[in-house]
């Protein structure tokens, strides 16, 4: 069968887009593989209007639950998609496990996965002492010394995860002032256990098979210095899940999908939604509402489409 | 069907543990659940056992031959328990 609307990612775009579309009465087939997408991964959550203070596991838990309100319109699949193409106006969307789909119109929506850093021993250390996720992995460092490594909001709330855990906890941003909201730093700036180290740039991960050290640079003054810790938290921003689209949209050099407000993109039927896009604020808020904007986007295209 | 022995570790906030008991779920394999996350000396067993720190950490079979899987990786998990995608 060919759907009206394939969505691709499970997380609050898509998510939204889901709801929007079953509401239409469109057909929907919704493919992601990390249900509640990367919000799963956040730790408290406090900017989500009417919820003061959730957290990333029940926030994302009370989506899919409002999405399976719907599930005689939209139909869930969890796997991810490789590869999309377009033949006249009919998509084809292929999964990793070989499965095949045709839909009218695409809602992507895959979001973002952390970057690295791109210094030696990183790769080798991954999940050896290198994570990516502090809300997954904080827990295991319990009375170690650890590094986390990006002054942003990411950053500054793994810091605060690892106040009540680790022994120690070095912050390294590189430039003289963190990103990070105010309201967060406050949490951590005069805490004797975190100290925190600006202009610096990460050079290396050390150690057997776990991690033991972390060798970073002064920016100002090119000195070298290591660092005795066990465990290295990256939180340097996130990189789109543009792959599966390389071959069918221009991507920006951020490999970011231009979309509008609309969550239009230059190709035809095919919309984007939330962290994948070039949009400016990576929030959940905005991924939702981008997620409405693209399904409503959708039902128009669809509505207008020859007979 | 043989019923193959499965044990997760778990931290509470971890989406990718969720996303693998969510995969067990829907293929019917009943699995032990470890969460690591308020016991230090579970996460030092665990870390022990796998020579990994990161979660989740599945393990599918008996000691010594049990086969370790490490993160959400629906066809390792689909492959070492023996079902199809």
């Amino acid at each position: 069968m060919t759907y009206d609307v394939l969505i691709v990612g499970y997380g609050p775009a898509g998510i939204t887009a889901g709801i929007y579309a079953a509401r239409k009465k469109l057909s929907v087939v919704l493919i992601g593989d990390l249900p509640g997408g990367e919000v799963r991964n956040s730790g408290d959550i406090e900017n989500w209007p009417g919820d003061r203070t959730t957290d990333g596991n029940a926030l994302a838990d009370k989506m899919i639950a409002h999405l399976q309100d719907h599930a005689d319109g939209v139909e869930v699949v969890q796997d991810k998609v490789a590869k999309i193409t377009k033949d006249e106006n009919t998509f084809t969307s292929l999964t990793e496990s070989g499965k095949e789909f045709q839909s009218k119109t695409v809602i992507y929506t895959a979001g973002r996965h952390p970057r690295m850093l791109g210094v030696p021993g990183e790769e080798e250390h991954r999940n050896l002492g290198v994570t990516y996720c502090a809300t997954c992995d904080a827990p295991l460092f319990g009375g170690k010394d650890v590094a986390v490594i990006g002054g942003g909001n990411t950053g500054a709330e793994a810091v605060i995860m690892l106040q009540k855990i680790a022994s120690h906890i070095y912050l390294l941003h590189d430039t003289d002032k963190l990103n990070a909201d105010p309201v967060l730093i406050a949490n951590f700036e005069n805490d004797p256990k975190v100290t925190i180290l600006y202009n610096t740039q990460t050079t290396g991960i050390t150690g057997e098979q776990l991690v033991s050290g972390l060798s970073y640079k002064n920016k100002a003054t090119q000195e070298e210095t290591t660092l005795a810790v066990e465990g290295i938290f990256v939180t340097i921003g996130a990189n789109p899940n543009t792959e599966p689209v390389k071959d069918l949209i221009e991507l920006n050099k951020f490999k970011a999908i231009p979309a509008d407000r609309y969550a239009v993109t230059s190709v035809p039927g095919f919309f984007a939604a939330g962290d994948v896009t070039d949009i400016r604020d990576a929030q959940i808020v905005v991924a939702a509402g981008h997620g409405c904007s693209a399904a409503l986007s959708a039902g128009d295209y669809i509505s207008r489409l020859p007979k | 069907m043989v019923r193959m022995k499965v044990t997760i570790y778990t931290t509470k906030t971890c989406g990718y543990c969720k996303a693998t008991k969510e995969f067990f779920k829907e293929h019917d394999i009943a699995y032990t659940e470890i969460d690591v996350s308020n016991d230090q000396s579970q996460a030092r067993a665990m870390i022990e056992r796998s020579g990994q720190m990161g979660v989740p950490v599945i393990l599918i079979g008996e000691a010594p031959n049990e086969q370790m899987i490490i993160g959400y990786d629906r066809e390792a998990l689909a492959t070492a328990l023996n079902i199809t995608l």
